[in-house]
This record gives structure tokens, sequence and C-alpha cells, in this order.
């Protein structure tokens, strides 16, 4: 019953193929129909354990992956877009990532419904399109969507949005209000209320303030523990994006669960600090970055990076990070984002990828 | 070699400056709007701006790569280069929140689409402009 709805690569082949076929234009527009779609290839191997996405010595292409994106408009005030995905974690089981109506109440204001991208994050709402950012992995810590521990981001979210946006001279202010049920793969978080604030100056300046907050519903045994729970996260970012110069950095914190012993275990923050510098076509990176849960867990990365654009559509990316994970055990077992204990304390991992939209 | 460096800069700031002068946003000769600012037009351009002063939806033309009017348009009036147009476009359309201007086609194609349609805006070559369009002033 659970491969209702996916296919597997060959069939996410031949779909594109076909869609391919009568699309002859850039734009791909039949009528007012747009169709996009991007893709990821990549390649990531470490020095010791067994790393989110099952990356080991042996390699992994588990971060491969692509989506098609459909968007309509129905009338002057009406937009409907959708959006299927195949991840190489899910051995490219094809999935609905988001499906939802836009409706433009008037040129400031916007309301939003359906299933949506969770809006929390300066890179979530579009994170698997490796082409808008400079990492293969956006910092692991901040966008983690682990299901056992508490998290900052999510992928999407079943409910409403409403956006308004204003100007003061070129600068947009942005104000967001969601809410609706989160889908997690241990349950859902319900009554999903949030809130945001932007600021954007034409676009080499923006920021970002958000906070929300849910009560969980849990599924499994092993975490009911957290059922009827409230979660709460406050995140901050901002991204410093100039002819040759970009900065991004982010800092959020999750408040999940009761406190045992004065103390909530499964509290966590995360952040990190990214400064890169464009030369033409290639720009090189280097990023900080730090999880810690409450508990005791976590770890902190370095990584360097490179990427060139190869076209105006497509971009070959070069990484290396040195994780170093907290010695304490997740409940689930394993450090940091290991799924096992690695033998050394600090772990290289190596990456390479080609992004493509089109 | 800073001060070359510099001087190759500034001619090329200069150029751009004088080509964006050579591209003229247009409409329907019926549309009211008789000047429209650069703010305006980037916004209209990147997606944030849908409607006339007047209510009505702008239906905005675009041209393809490679064109010297867009060539002009994006550099000296959007200020964006080509990939980070792709990178902001791609941060709309996979998020449901945009989707880039029509590629309607090149000078000629484009001013005769413009002339069709009441409420359409795009650039073309002001050597090519005629009476068929109207030449919005850039404010």
């Amino acid at each position: 019953m659970k491969k209702i709805g996916r296919f597997r690569i060959g069939s996410i082949c031949m779909l594109t193929t076909i869609m391919a076929l009568p699309l002859s234009t850039m734009a791909r527009e039949v009528g007012d129909i747009q169709w996009h779609g991007y893709l990821t290839s990549a390649l990531l191997a470490n020095s010791d354990g067994s790393y989110s996405g099952e990356v080991s010595n042996a390699g992994s292409t588990n971060d491969t992956r692509m989506g098609l994106n459909i968007s309509t408009q129905v009338d002057e005030s009406l937009r409907f877009s959708a959006q299927i995905k195949g991840k190489g974690t899910e051995r490219f089981a094809m999935k609905l990532d988001w499906a939802f109506a836009s409706y433009d109440i008037d040129e400031a204001m916007a309301l939003r419904f359906g299933k949506i991208k969770y809006p929390v994050g300066m890179y979530n709402e579009f994170v698997d399109v490796g082409y808008t950012y400079p990492w293969i992995r956006p910092p692991e810590g901040f966008y983690n969507q682990d299901a056992a521990g508490p998290n900052l981001t999510r992928v999407s979210y079943q409910g409403f949005g409403v956006d308004y946006n204003t100007y003061t001279g070129d600068t947009e202010l942005g104000f967001s209000l969601f809410g609706g049920v989160v889908d997690v793969p241990v349950g859902r978080v319900n009554q999903l209320t949030g809130i945001k604030f932007s600021v954007n100056m034409e676009d080499e300046i923006r920021f970002e303030l958000a906070a929300n907050t849910g009560i969980m519903e849990v599924d499994v045994e092993f975490a009911k523990i957290m059922d009827g729970e409230r979660h709460t996260t406050y995140t901050a970012g901002i991204i410093v994006d100039l002819a040759h110069f970009i900065l991004s950095s982010e800092y959020g914190q999750a408040i999940m669960g009761r406190k045992i012993g004065g103390s909530r275990p499964m509290d966590m923050s995360a952040g990190y600090v990214m400064m890169g510098y464009r030369m033409g076509e290639y720009m090189s990176h280097v990023t900080w970055e730090k999880w810690d849960v409450d508990g005791g867990w976590g770890q902190e990365v370095i990584g360097v990076g490179l990427r060139k654009e190869l076209t105006t559509n497509s971009a070959f990316k070069l990484e290396v990070r040195q994780i170093t994970p907290e010695t304490t055990l997740k409940p689930a077992g394993g450090l940091g984002l290991f799924s096992d204990v690695p033998n050394k304390k600090d772990i290289t991992m190596v990456g390479v990828a080609i992004e493509m939209v089109f | 070699m800073k001060t070359t460096v510099y001087r190759v800069a500034i001619l090329w700031m200069v150029t751009l400056a004088v080509c964006a002068d050579d591209v003229v946003v247009i409409v329907h000769p019926s549309n009211a709007l008789a000047e429209i600012s650069v703010s305006d037009v980037k916004k209209i351009y990147l997606g944030k701006k849908k409607f006339f002063p007047g209510g009505e939806k702008i239906i905005v033309g675009d041209q393809p790569k490679g064109t010297q009017s867009r060539k002009f348009f994006y550099g000296g009036v959007v200020g964006k280069t080509e990939t980070k147009l792709k990178s902001y476009w791609s941060r709309l359309i996979f998020t449901g929140k945009g989707t880039p201007p029509k590629v309607i086609g090149v000078d000629n194609v484009v001013k005769a689409w413009v002339a069709s349609q009441p409420r359409a805006m795009s650039y073309i070559m002001r050597s090519e402009a005629d009476n068929s369009i109207k030449i919005l002033d850039l404010k």
C-alpha cells in the first residue's frame, strides 16, 4: 500500500522524458502552465563511521535527488503550484513534496493553503535544490530533520500561510503567519502556529526572525514520553550577498518536552557562520557549524568548499569537512549525526556534486 | 595592477549605464502610464510588483538569454547577472512563490506582442521602438 503514488528511478526518468518531449521552449511553458525541475548528483565519503545519509568510507550517492515542479495561474489572483521529489536517502521513491494554492488578496497580501514547505530557516523552503546555495549539504545541525531528535526545521506542513509584504524605499519588509499540522516520521506536530518577520534590502542583505510552536503527537512507543508535549523553536538568520563577498549565518533554539531533574534534555541549539568569496565563475567558502542538545550529544563541523558555475543552470561543488561529534551517545545510539561510534575523534568527509535547475 | 582593475571596473559600469539608456521599457499605447521608476521596474521583473497603478495585472514579457536587450536590461536596470537571476528565480520557483516572466522573443517579436496586449510590459532597444508601442520614461 505504501508504494501507491511512489515510483522507482526508472519511472522518474520516464516521467521526465515524457514531460520534456512537448516542451521545446526554454521557459517550459505550455499556455499558462510552467514546468521546472532540479537535479543534484552527489558523491560523499568519510574517513570513519557511518554518517547521516549512510555516508561511510565506502562512499555514498544517497544525496542524489531530483524534483519536478508545476505551476499554473488559475486566474488573475489564484495560482496553483506542486512539486514531487525523489531522494537517494529514500531509494528514489517519488513523493509529493508540496502542493498548495496561493491567492493574492492585493498587491501586498497573499494567502496560501494546502501542503506548504516549512518556512523556517533561510534555505529550508528550497533545501533540496542544491543549486541555490554554496554547500553540498546545508549546515546539518540547523537543517537536520532527524526524526528522533528536536528539530529547528521540518519538511512541510499542511495548513495555511498569510504573507504580507511592504516597502520602505527599496527595502522589503515581510510578515508571515502560518499554522496547521506537521507530519513527521514518528507522528505529528499539531496546532502548529508560527510567525516570521523578514527584511530584504535588494537581495544584498536579507534578515529573518521566526518563532513557532506546536503540540507533539507521537506514534511510537519508545518516544511516548513526548506525546502531548510542546515543541517550540526560535530562529534568526542573515545573508549578505554582495558582488564578490557572501556571508550567511543562522542560529536557532528548540525547546522540547518537559523538565526532567530541572532541565529539558531534548532542548537544543544550532548555528553556523559561512563566509565566501566569488571570483567570476568560482566561489570559495568556509563554514563553521555547531549543534548542541542539552542531553549532551551534538557535533561541531568546520568545512571548506569550492563552487564553479558550469553554465547559468548548473554548478560543480567540491567540499571537505571535519566533523567532531560530542562523546555522549544519543538515545538512539551513535555520536552526533553518526549512527555508530567512530573510532576517531575527528572525521573527515569529502564530497563532490553537480547541481542543475531546468 | 589595482589601478588597471579599477579602470576596467569603472569602464564596465559606465558602459552598462550608457547601454541601459539604449534599452527602453515599453507598454501598450493605450496604457495611461507615462513614466515609471527604476525601482518599480526592478520589482516588476523580480515578481515583487504585479499590478499597474490602476489595478490591472501586468503581463510581463522577457527576452531570451543572449540578446543584447536582455543583457543591457538586466545588467543596467535590474542589476542582476544571469547566474544571480537564475538563483533568485530558483528560490521562488521551487517554493511555489513565483515564476519568471514569460520569454516572448527578440526585440521585434516583443514589440509586436506589446502592441497587441493592452496590459503588457516589456523592453527593447531604443532603436527598435516606433509608434505601435509606448516608451515609459524611467525616473
